[in-house]
């Protein structure tokens, strides 16, 4: 793994959909704070505290694709919406686990198509009032799981070992179901654990997701207060006749 | 230590790694813009009647942007006097200073041809529970796979000077 990268490594996940066979590139991905001047007459130095924080994953340009159902215009021309997005930074390679990861809900504010020689379209966001994730100021998480199909629960040792150890300030995870098999229910979840001794337990879930309602999104986000232990590794489970999916996971720590 | 000119690339930038209790990490910079103090609010005091123009600087301030490769390598104790930057990754440290409201020591060494050492020229403060800098508006531009962010002043804090030891 690298520790720097190139756009091409990364990858651009919305409502389950994967654009980045049609993303030129997106962003720039801001994490932005108005400041507030409090500078007294007798401060040595002008002085201000941060504001409110903007997240802004900027603007998506794609490729011009009818393709039926996964094409970029097929998945983007309802504007006003509530969208889930993923931006995963593969490290010199595709993202991992580990990876950095810019997520969060956003509003899509329209859909342009533009016809200067290659049709190309345009998409802006902005914060949505509508975030799960309205608790938390930090767009930025880790892969949890890399896009890629499952058919078994999880019982490795351990999956992603956050450098800064167990935090105390809660967290939000992320999951982007891109397909699953049959009309039964997929739970995407993530465990967590303290050290390496196999000894996970339950973090956060999606809930049992219709298998059927795929491609979809979501965010679940945990109290601001809520532990999260240092080694965390993804979970899954089937219900009915689902028996494999293919997602995409990840946790963004308080 | 050599006197006179230099060149940039023995620069460098020492920055806490955490809002509460961090740890001087240097992270990889490609650009810095504005290094040092400038006048704030300053105001015209011109009379129609004043053979030139005149002008009243108020407090001092600093707002140093910074850009430089997003970048993940695990963090690393920060270089001393004398020693090449042992480079902790940008996107490590900055995603956890962003935007906080707590003060960070910083400082910004110009080595004199050669790495930083002692008597070398440092812009900084070191950081106490009433002293230091804050930084704001992380951003990352995919395209140049480049980060942005600005150094700026805590209020009430003592203000950054231009020094020649190394800062804690």
């Amino acid at each position: 793994m690298s520790n720097r990268t190139h756009k091409k490594h990364s990858r651009f996940y919305l409502g389950g959909f994967d654009l980045s066979s049609h993303a030129m590139d997106f962003g720039p991905l801001a994490w932005l704070s108005s400041p507030e001047g409090q500078t007294a007459l007798t401060d040595a130095a002008q002085g201000f505290f941060p504001g409110i924080n903007t997240i802004s994953i900027g603007t998506l340009n794609t490729i011009f694709d009818n393709t039926a159902t996964t094409g970029s215009q097929i998945v983007l021309k309802t504007i006003g919406g509530k969208r889930v997005v993923s931006a995963p930074l593969g490290m010199g390679a595709a993202p991992v686990s580990g990876d950095p990861v810019f997520a969060g809900e956003f509003e899509q504010k329209d859909f342009k198509a533009a016809m200067e020689g290659m049709v190309t379209a345009s998409v802006e966001f902005e914060p949505s009032a509508r975030a799960t994730s309205l608790l938390y100021a930090r767009p930025w998480g880790n892969v949890i799981h890399a896009k890629g199909a499952e058919t078994s629960a999880n019982t490795g040792e351990s999956d992603h070992e956050n450098e800064a150890g167990q935090t105390t300030a809660g967290g939000f995870m992320v999951w982007q179901l891109f397909s699953a098999d049959g009309t039964g229910t997929v739970t995407l979840s993530i465990d967590d654990d303290q050290a390496t001794d196999g000894a996970y337990t339950a973090l956060v879930s999606s809930g049992a997701i219709d298998a059927s309602t795929d491609p979809i999104a979501g965010i679940v986000a945990l109290g601001q207060g809520v532990t999260v232990d240092t080694f965390t590794r993804w979970q899954i489970a089937f219900g009915g006749n689902t028996t494999t999916a293919t997602f995409f996971l990840s946790f963004h720590r308080g | 230590m050599a006197t006179g000119r230099t060149v940039g690339k023995y620069t460098k930038l020492q920055i806490d790694d955490a809002n509460s209790g961090g740890t001087l990490r240097d992270i990889p910079v490609a650009t810095f813009a504005a290094v040092g103090l400038q006048a704030g609010d300053v105001v015209d005091l011109t009379a129609l009647q004043d053979a030139v123009k005149g002008f009243f600087t108020g407090v001092e301030m600093y707002e140093i942007p910074i850009t430089g490769p997003f970048d993940t390598t695990t963090k690393v104790s920060a270089s001393t006097t004398g020693n090449a930057p042992a480079l902790s990754g940008s996107h490590l440290v900055l995603k956890e200073i962003n935007n906080g409201s707590s003060p960070l020591a910083f400082g910004i060494y110009i080595g004199m041809q050669g790495h930083w050492a002692t008597n070398d020229p440092v812009f900084g403060i070191t950081g106490t529970a009433a002293n230091g800098c804050l930084l704001r508006d992380y951003t990352v531009d995919i395209n140049t796979q480049m980060y942005s962010a600005i150094i700026y002043g805590f209020p009430g804090s003592a203000i950054p000077t231009w020094g020649t030891a190394q800062l804690s």
